[in-house]
């Protein structure tokens, strides 16, 4: 059973695999299938589910299946292809300071990384006013409320704060709420309120401040979770990040199956567990959901999850959605003018924009969060919409005539409907976070949502993919013992 | 450019540096002078509003528009709802009864006093004529189609709290209506009374594009 794992035989498994990964072997395999039954079937060919894959493929085991709904790969990472060769991403796209996990993968897949361009000046918008400021990549919150927030995230522990002394009495009350017990001034709400916004697609009423917390905690402070110099935004992939997913499932070949859209998991109780999808049902041992909670709840499970997993993921937040607009122009011209293409707005169509040009500037990308609701749904006008607002604020009409403009809007996603989890004040401390992460039966919870640390990140992503392989290897191993 | 560009230095928020140095240089920077009472309007909102209403508000409006008067065809518009339409879903939200993965969880994050609140905050809003459309020419059979509506939608669709609680269609997302529309038809979506399901059983696909589009322009 995945279910309770114990350290001891955790840690076996882990030197085990360690072992086995650097020379293939065929000490756990046992063919492809066995009576019609897999070793183990991923659900979700994101950057967990792929991670998982490749490490049973390296521990020498290739009885498993990849199955992803959609014709492609990659969940919320997502390259469009651009004229010449070159590309945007409009999912997730940065690596920073600590995401270990995500840069050894890059490292082991020839993927190189790149410093986003951030050098220049930006403007800041509300209504007609407008305001230039040389920020380099850096973001600077009031300093008294940045070291308040910041002592309070170190006092926790690294992994499972919802444990710690006090935590409830941080989860009672949302970031909004502690702003205003610290009579925090319109101008500082206001930062705030683009960080909250940007980072977890909410304002700061809807984010639980232990969840704030657990987020800078993760990332050492405010100004590295928040800036692109020296944080979490500051680095790119060469060829984009979707091309970790791609290299990836090219790789494991036949195992990746797409367009397998899962409907229903029956007998995850029992030692061979039946997976139902659009194009027929599977059969395996283990399972390993590499989806967010709010895409588990899509699926029919019989027997009933525990009542604990039904409530977490009928709650886990799926309305941060997110969406991002990529408009192409012969080159990165608003560099010649000072400027870094980076515009944050309080309102209007456009949340914030920045460079995303490829590094050898063979064209010039501004990429921009959106927001959803200010969009016109006609691509003329959400291009008029954008670009007017990127013309305005950068002082040049050239950008009102993109050679290209892309939008994704991921809450349209089905497979995806949201990129981040806002989790607002109570959930993390209802008691209802074992059932994130511990399996039950023959199922192993994983995708970004279930790691320790740089949960909702890229790297938290691969994280959860390799646990999810070790425990995947280790419920084989005590099957094969009984 | 006439406008001065600050450096932002360590420890400052950077726009607060911009702003400051409005009073340290002395002179006066349109832009940014525009951007301060920008602020300072949002505060007056707050104080009248209550911070905590404002600030859920804005997380709404990140899909349903500006004060519900959104561009998208996609995500529905919520200005000028009857208060108790929107009340009434967020409620079949967080109970389940209407199914929407990306609503449920919100709605059972919010308090019954803060979803009557918000209810009541986005009704409170004049609809704006629906201006995210591409110009299109109108179906001659749309008028018709659309006039069964407005038994229970108000005669300009406006919406009605009696005979039965019935949202505004008028101005309302093109995708949105269509939608819900085949949503009724296939029974993803009940109405309490199954009008609703009966009505859009009877309609075609090109039917619905036809309603949806028309009611979107009114």
């Amino acid at each position: 059973m995945a279910a309770s794992v114990d350290r001891r035989s955790f840690l076996r498994s882990a030197v085990a695999a360690a072992a086995l990964a650097g020379a293939p072997s065929r000490a756990w395999a046992s063919g492809p299938q066995r009576d019609g039954v897999l070793d183990v079937i991923v659900i979700g060919a994101g950057l967990a589910g792929l991670t998982t894959a490749r490490d049973l493929a390296r521990a020498g085991n290739d009885s498993f299946a990849v199955l992803e709904a959609r014709e492609r790969v990659g969940g919320r990472t997502l390259n469009h292809a651009l004229r010449n060769g070159a590309w945007s991403e409009v999912g997730g796209q940065w690596i920073g300071p600590g995401q270990t996990a995500v840069a050894d993968l890059a490292r082991e897949l020839e993927i190189e990384t790149f410093e986003s361009e951030y050098r220049g000046r930006s403007v800041y918008r509300y209504g007609e006013g407008r305001v230039t400021v040389r920020t380099d990549g850096e973001v600077a919150n009031e300093p008294q409320l940045t070291a308040e927030l910041e002592a309070l995230a170190r006092a926790l522990p690294a992994e499972q704060a919802w444990n710690a002394d006090g935590a409830a009495a941080l989860d009672r009350i949302s970031l909004a709420d502690w702003l205003d017990a610290r009579d925090a001034r319109p101008l500082d709400r206001l930062t705030f309120q683009i960080a909250s916004i940007l980072e977890m697609g909410v304002s700061p009423s809807r984010l639980s401040l232990l969840h704030f917390l657990t987020m800078i905690r993760c990332a050492g402070s405010l100004a590295r979770l928040e800036a692109q110099k020296d944080g979490a935004q500051e680095r790119r992939f060469h060829g984009g990040s979707q091309l970790l997913s791609i290299r990836m499932a090219e790789a494991l070949g036949e195992g990746v199956r797409l367009g397998h859209v899962v409907r229903a998991i029956r007998g995850w109780d029992r030692e061979v567990v039946e997976v139902v999808t659009t194009r027929g049902a599977l059969r395996a041992h283990s399972v390993v959901m590499a989806l967010s909670p709010p895409l588990c709840e899509r699926i029919a499970f019989s027997p009933a999850l525990p009542a604990a997993r039904r409530e977490l993921q009928r709650r886990w937040p799926a309305h941060a959605p997110q969406m991002k607009a990529a408009a192409i122009y012969p080159s990165a011209f608003w560099f010649d003018a000072g400027f870094n293409g980076q515009v944050f707005a309080v309102d209007g169509p456009v949340i914030w924009s920045y460079d995303n040009s490829p590094p050898d500037h063979r064209l010039g990308v501004i990429n921009a969060f959106l927001r959803a609701g200010e969009m016109p749904s006609d691509p003329a006008l959400a291009e008029r919409a954008v670009t007017r607002v990127l013309a305005d604020s950068l002082r040049d009409d050239r950008l009102l005539t993109p050679l290209e403009f892309h939008v994704q809007d991921w809450g349209r996603e089905e497979f995806t409907l949201s990129c981040v989890s806002p989790l607002p004040p109570g959930l993390l401390t209802s008691g209802l976070m074992p059932a994130l992460t511990d399996g039950v039966g023959a199922l192993i919870w994983a995708g970004s949502e279930t790691a320790d640390v740089w949960r909702g990140f890229m790297d938290g992503a691969v994280r959860s993919g390799h646990r999810a392989a070790l425990l995947a290897l280790q419920s084989l191993r005590s099957q094969r013992r009984a | 450019m006439s406008e001065r560009t600050p450096n932002a230095s360590a420890g400052r928020a950077a726009i607060a540096i911009a702003l400051g140095a409005l009073g340290l240089v002395g002179c006066a920077l349109p832009g940014a002078l525009r951007f301060q009472r920008a602020i300072e309007r949002e505060g007056t909102i707050e104080r009248t509003l209550g911070e905590g209403l404002r600030d859920l508000a804005r997380s709404c409006d990140l899909c349903h528009g500006h004060d519900g008067n959104g561009a998208s065809q996609y995500y529905p518009r919520l200005a000028g709802q009857p208060a108790a339409y929107l009340e009434a879903q967020l409620d079949a939200f967080a109970a389940g009864t209407r199914g929407a993965p990306q609503m449920q969880p919100l709605a059972l994050s919010l308090t019954p006093d803060e979803r009557r609140a918000i209810s009541t905050y986005y009704a409170s809003f004049a609809a704006a004529p629906n201006t995210g459309l591409a110009p299109a020419p109108s179906d001659p059979r749309a008028a018709e189609l659309s006039r069964a509506c407005t038994a229970c939608h108000g005669s300009s669709f406006e919406g009605a709290e009696m005979p039965v609680r019935a949202p505004r269609l008028a101005g309302q997302g093109q995708e949105y209506l269509a939608r819900q529309l085949v949503a009724f038809r296939s029974g993803a979506r009940v109405d309490p009374a199954g009008t609703m399901s009966a009505i859009a059983r009877s309609l075609g696909d090109r039917e619905i594009e036809t309603l949806a589009d028309h009611l979107a322009r009114r």
